[in-house]
């Protein structure tokens, strides 16, 4: 998909205060990736990667004190401008042109308020002074995902978790942005109502006009979801691939590894695996390649120094030795 | 082998009206049989009544009617200290393992606790030389490295192994496990199931509750689709994932993300 970029993101690097007295963390760490107008990028990696961290940076959600330095650009407006690390300016962005929606959001609708009424405030100063322009907006936002315009008058406690998310996905979209950030969206609700989210996502996507950022740990889901996959383990983005080329010729062995672990119908127990260890701390320092630890394929160098990310295939990026060995030998 | 594992008949669960509301019946008439040595799972969406029935297993919600019985004992006949003594051959695992582990207790401590409740082990000695067992058994090995440790300083996978270690550490003949791996990454999930697995090729019963089929399938011999308190369909794994009977079966398997197949309408 050779779209129009919409986001770009330049050497991105976080750190989150510690507690007082101990350095910062370096939590992200030189992470690149670009994302195209209509098109649906996954965050993947077992949590503590840093994927949260990465998404949050783009729109200024970052807790007080942290730290971001790199390039965030959408549309062509650098949003970080190197001045002060929690801008305004992706605050603006955030609600406006980028909406988020969070594992919590489902949680975090004011109680004493109709979901009617929360909404309203979401949208476009234009729309909302008009009221019968604004309840008409109320309902089409409603409709497109997936809820009758009597949930208007519901309030959060008489909804479903899953009609909540979908109220909070109504509630990101309500000022029409362009991208919309999406952090563990379903993990909180189970298969069923999770599907029925993930579909009311694609429709919202249909029409072209909609980019989607989507982490997730659930790989099969992003990847059943998403165009292309970012694949991140311990603030470093380790693979970026289109989606099939993630499921049929992954090229880290923590890909191959989060493939081999991710359980599919039909499949033997001794063929679900486990990954034998955990990602490393952020807070302690390491040198080489942080995966090397637990990685099948290590040798020599991989303790010495990081990868950086290679290109060994079209749309393909991975960062590993081992591959960028075998690449050149092949 | 003992015949006999844990009987449930014609079991119904009411939740009493709140709020003016009607009463909620979670468990409308299952009847199930765990057999010794045996790997069974309950699907189904959430709220459909799968904790209603772990938790009346365990004692811990009331039953309306119907009989659980463990061997020849009918677990719902007894009261104090007679239930307590019988459901010793009962453990559960929680589905949180960050909420189940009391934070200022040693991995140590958390391990041995059910043997002093039960009043296992002889000594502390004794306890000591089991919970090492139990913690290797677990795959927290070398024990020495994680007795020490307190929660906060294990993974969330080491955490829901510590759990295990506890409910297997008493010899149980049926274990519950309710969601066990639901809040873990999926690079650890296979390792706990994994222990389940192992612990019921040692002779217990395994019951396993979860809403992640696929994991289901593979690590179960049976399953049971619950919808609405009622069990849809029940049968052996391959059985009910390849050739389900159920229309909603094959709505929950529509519904799971497979690597395999993706939905037409993603763009590509
Ligand atoms: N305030 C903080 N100080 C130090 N470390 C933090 C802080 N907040 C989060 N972290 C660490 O940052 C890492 C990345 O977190 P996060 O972005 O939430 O990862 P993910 O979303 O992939 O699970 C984790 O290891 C977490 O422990
Ligand atoms: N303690 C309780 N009090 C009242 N209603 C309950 C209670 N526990 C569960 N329920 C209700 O019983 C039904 C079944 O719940 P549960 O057994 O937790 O299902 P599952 O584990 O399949 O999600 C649900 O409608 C739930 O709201
Ligand atoms: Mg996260
Ligand atoms: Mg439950």
């Amino acid at each position: 998909m050779a779209s129009e970029t919409l986001l770009e993101v330049r050497d991105l690097n976080v750190w989150l205060p510690a507690a007082a007295g101990a350095p910062r963390v370096h939590i992200v760490r030189d992470v690149s990736f670009t994302v195209g107008r209509g098109e649906r990028l996954g965050v993947v990696g077992e949590s503590g990667c840093g994927k949260s961290t990465t998404l949050l940076s783009l729109v200024g959600l970052l807790p007080a004190r942290a730290a971001v330095s790199g390039s965030i650009r959408l549309d062509g407006v650098d949003l970080l401008g190197g001045a002060s690390p929690r801008g305004e300016r992706l605050a603006t962005a955030r609600g406006r042109d980028v909406g988020v929606v969070l594992q919590s959001s489902m949680n975090t609708l004011n109680p004493v308020y109709r979901v009617g009424r929360q909404m309203m405030e979401g949208l476009r100063p234009e729309v909302r002074t008009d009221a019968r322009r604004a309840r008409a907006r109320v309902h089409d936002l409603l409709e497109r995902v997936g809820l009758p315009p009597r949930v208007a008058r519901a309030y959060p406690h008489e909804l479903s978790g899953g009609m909540r998310q979908r109220v909070a996905i109504a509630l990101a979209l309500a000022p029409e942005p362009k991208l919309l950030l999406a952090d563990e969206p379903t993990t909180a609700l189970d298969t069923i109502v999770q599907a029925r989210v993930m579909e009311v996502l694609d429709s919202l996507c249909a029409d072209g006009q909609l980019s989607v950022i989507l982490v997730s740990h659930h790989l099969a889901l992003a990847a059943r979801f998403c165009d292309r996959l970012m694949v991140m383990y311990a603030g470093r983005a380790v693979e970026h691939a289109g989606r099939d080329t993630i499921s049929t010729r992954a090229g880290h062995p923590y890909t191959r590894l989060l493939l081999a672990a991710t359980a599919d119908i039909g499949m033997r127990k001794d063929d679900v695996v486990s990954i034998p260890g955990a990602p490393p701390s952020l807070a302690l320092a390491h040198e080489g390649c942080p995966f090397e630890p637990r990685c099948p394929e290590r040798f020599g160098d991989c303790a010495d120094r990081v990868p950086t990310l290679d290109q060994i295939g079209v749309d393909h990026h991975v960062g590993c030795f081992a591959r960028q060995t075998k690449g050149h030998l092949a | 082998m003992r015949p006999l594992g844990l009987n449930i008949r014609d079991l119904v669960i009411d939740y009493p009206a709140r709020r003016g509301g009607a009463k909620t019946r979670a468990v409308d008439g299952v009847n199930l049989r765990l057999d010794r040595g045996e790997f069974v799972g309950i699907v189904g969406e959430s709220g459909s009544g799968k904790s209603s029935i772990a938790n009346a297993i365990m004692g811990l919600a009331s039953v309306t009617s119907g009989e659980i019985s463990l061997g020849d004992t009918d677990l719902t006949a007894l009261r104090g200290k007679r239930a307590r003594h019988a459901r010793r051959a009962l453990q559960l695992v929680m589905q949180d393992p960050f909420e189940a582990l009391d934070p200022h207790l040693s991995v140590l401590r958390l391990v041995e606790e059910p043997l002093i409740v039960h009043k296992m082990g002889r000594s502390k000695q004794e306890r000591r030389s089991r919970v090492r067992e139990a913690l290797e058994q677990v795959g927290l090995s070398p024990a020495e490295d994680f007795e020490g440790r307190r929660p906060h300083e294990l993974s969330g996978g080491q955490r829901q192994r510590v759990c295990v270690a506890a409910a297997l550490i008493v010899n149980p003949d049926v274990v519950i496990a309710d969601e066990p791996v639901s809040m873990l990454d999926v690079s650890v999930r296979a390792g706990v199931l994994h222990m389940l697995d192992a612990s019921r090729r040692r002779g217990n019963a395994v019951l396993m509750i979860t809403h992640d089929l696929p994991t289901a399938a593979a690590f179960c011999d049976r399953l049971i689709v619950m919808h609405q308190g009622r069990i849809v369909e029940e049968g052996p794994s391959l059985r009910v994932v390849q050739d389900p009977s159920h229309q909603y079966t094959r709505e929950l398997l529509d519904a799971t993300p497979a690597l395999g197949a993706h939905s037409p309408s993603a763009g590509s």
